[in-house]
């Protein structure tokens, strides 16, 4: 073996990183060369000096500061902060299914104590059902977009938060389905139609926090994955 | 620390999240002690690791409702604290170069002709002294590698580099170290940062 077949396997064989006959070659060579062998003893020193380095210790101010910062900010479970921010959204959609239902029960006896039907899609307010149709149109394409991201994104949340989602989802979705059987009955409830845009708007908002959760998710994952490169010095 | 995360890390994130502030107190004791010594090295000054041990922390605590246990927890915090320091030095290799775009930096640690050889006494010291001196990237790997002891294909996931990348970067500043601590040294024995 040459110095200059020698030189490239050094480090490996400094840190023990070299296939057993390739050692032993390389330490054939380094007992007839007095040049190689006083590097692959200076970086060996070099390695074992580092390696025995001691730890600082972080002075106490900076846990301190930390866990100062850290009280008036404590550590949010995604499902936590989720269910902060839609307990009254779901209180309220809770209340839409309760009001729309009343009002859709409340429709059904009028007719059924004056005898007078009450013609489907008859709206007695003239221009309701133009008036309801822009807002509903609105959240309604919001949500047909929005509904396949949040789908897509479904698997990047925690179990515990994607369930929670879907149960969300779920009593919106029938304070929406309850609001608009409400409204092909009573075509003129006022109470109705305020239901369905607002469980149509806490959808929307569902649909929304959902995303950022999977976008925080992931990017939490990013952190992890290191994000960061070494400058490569020439 | 290599490998996925113990049930104790698990349990110890749960309380984490729960708001539990001794549980988090508990992960800063059996972390923040090597965080900080990789920190102290990579940046070259303690002041600029207190700070960034302290952002570190402060982040992990934001984020440690998206730790799923696929690494150890402690290879979790290491991630956080090499990627903050990288964005420090990026930064700060941006503010000196406008600061100084109209000088000539030259290496301060030239090897003297013929290699030279290691003192025979090398202190702690002096090696510490020495690493701050070296340039950013191949600090950085020696420092994960040489002192913390990480493989090169670990090195490699954590900074998105190749292991010949990573093993050139080592040996660069085992040769500079080399240089520094020979006692034989060419220029500004202060070096450059």
């Amino acid at each position: 073996m040459t110095c200059d077949a020698c030189a490239p396997l050094i480090d490996d064989f400094v840190d023990d990183a070299l296939p057993g006959d390739v050692s032993a070659e390389v330490r054939v060579h380094l007992a007839a060369c007095a040049g190689c062998r006083t590097l692959a003893a200076d970086l060996g020193a070099i390695r074992s000096l580092a390696a025995a380095l001691p730890p600082f210790v972080p002075p106490d101010h900076v846990w301190q500061t930390i866990a100062r910062q850290t009280r008036s900010a404590p550590a949010r479970h995604p499902l936590a902060a989720l269910l902060t921010v839609w307990r009254p959204a779901l209180a309220g959609a809770m209340s839409v299914v309760l009001v729309t239902g009343l009002a859709w029960l409340g429709g059904r006896l009028t007719a059924v104590t004056t005898g007078v039907p009450i013609p489907a899609g008859h709206a007695a307010t003239p221009g309701a059902a133009s008036v309801l149709h822009t807002p509903e149109a609105t959240y309604s394409q919001a949500i047909a977009s929005l509904e396949p991201l949040a789908a897509a994104r479904r698997s990047v949340l925690e179990p515990g938060v994607a369930e929670a989602i879907a149960s969300g989802m779920t009593i919106v979705d029938t304070a929406i389905d309850q609001s608009r059987a409400a409204l092909r009955t009573v075509p003129d409830s006022e109470a109705a139609r305020d239901s369905l845009l607002q469980a149509l708007r806490t959808k929307v908002t569902l649909l929304q926090d959902a995303l950022a959760l999977a976008a925080g998710s992931a990017s939490g994952d990013r952190e992890g994955a290191v994000t960061g490169q070494a400058e490569t010095t020439p | 620390m290599r490998g996925a995360a113990s049930g104790a890390d698990l349990e110890l994130a749960r309380r984490c999240r729960q708001g539990d502030a001794a549980a988090f107190e508990e992960v800063y004791r059996a972390h923040a002690g090597r965080l900080y010594s990789l920190l102290v090295r990579m940046a070259g000054s303690a002041g600029e690791a207190e700070d960034l041990l302290r952002d570190v922390f402060l982040t992990a605590h934001r984020k440690l409702g998206s730790f799923r246990g696929e690494s150890a927890l402690g290879t979790w915090l290491y991630r956080l604290a090499v990627n903050h320091c990288l964005d420090f030095l990026r930064g700060r290799r941006a503010r000196m170069a406008r600061a100084t775009a109209s000088l000539d930096e030259e290496d301060a640690a030239e090897p003297a002709a013929p290699a030279p050889r290691l003192a025979e006494a090398i202190s702690r010291i002096d090696l510490e002294r020495a690493i701050a001196q070296l340039p950013d990237g191949c600090r950085t790997v020696f420092v994960l590698h040489d002192v913390e002891g990480f493989e090169h294909h670990e090195i490699g996931d954590l900074l998105g580099i190749s292991e010949g990348t990573s093993k050139s970067q080592v040996h660069k500043a085992r040769m500079k170290l080399r240089a520094m601590l020979s006692g034989a040294v060419v220029g500004n024995p202060a070096g450059r940062r």
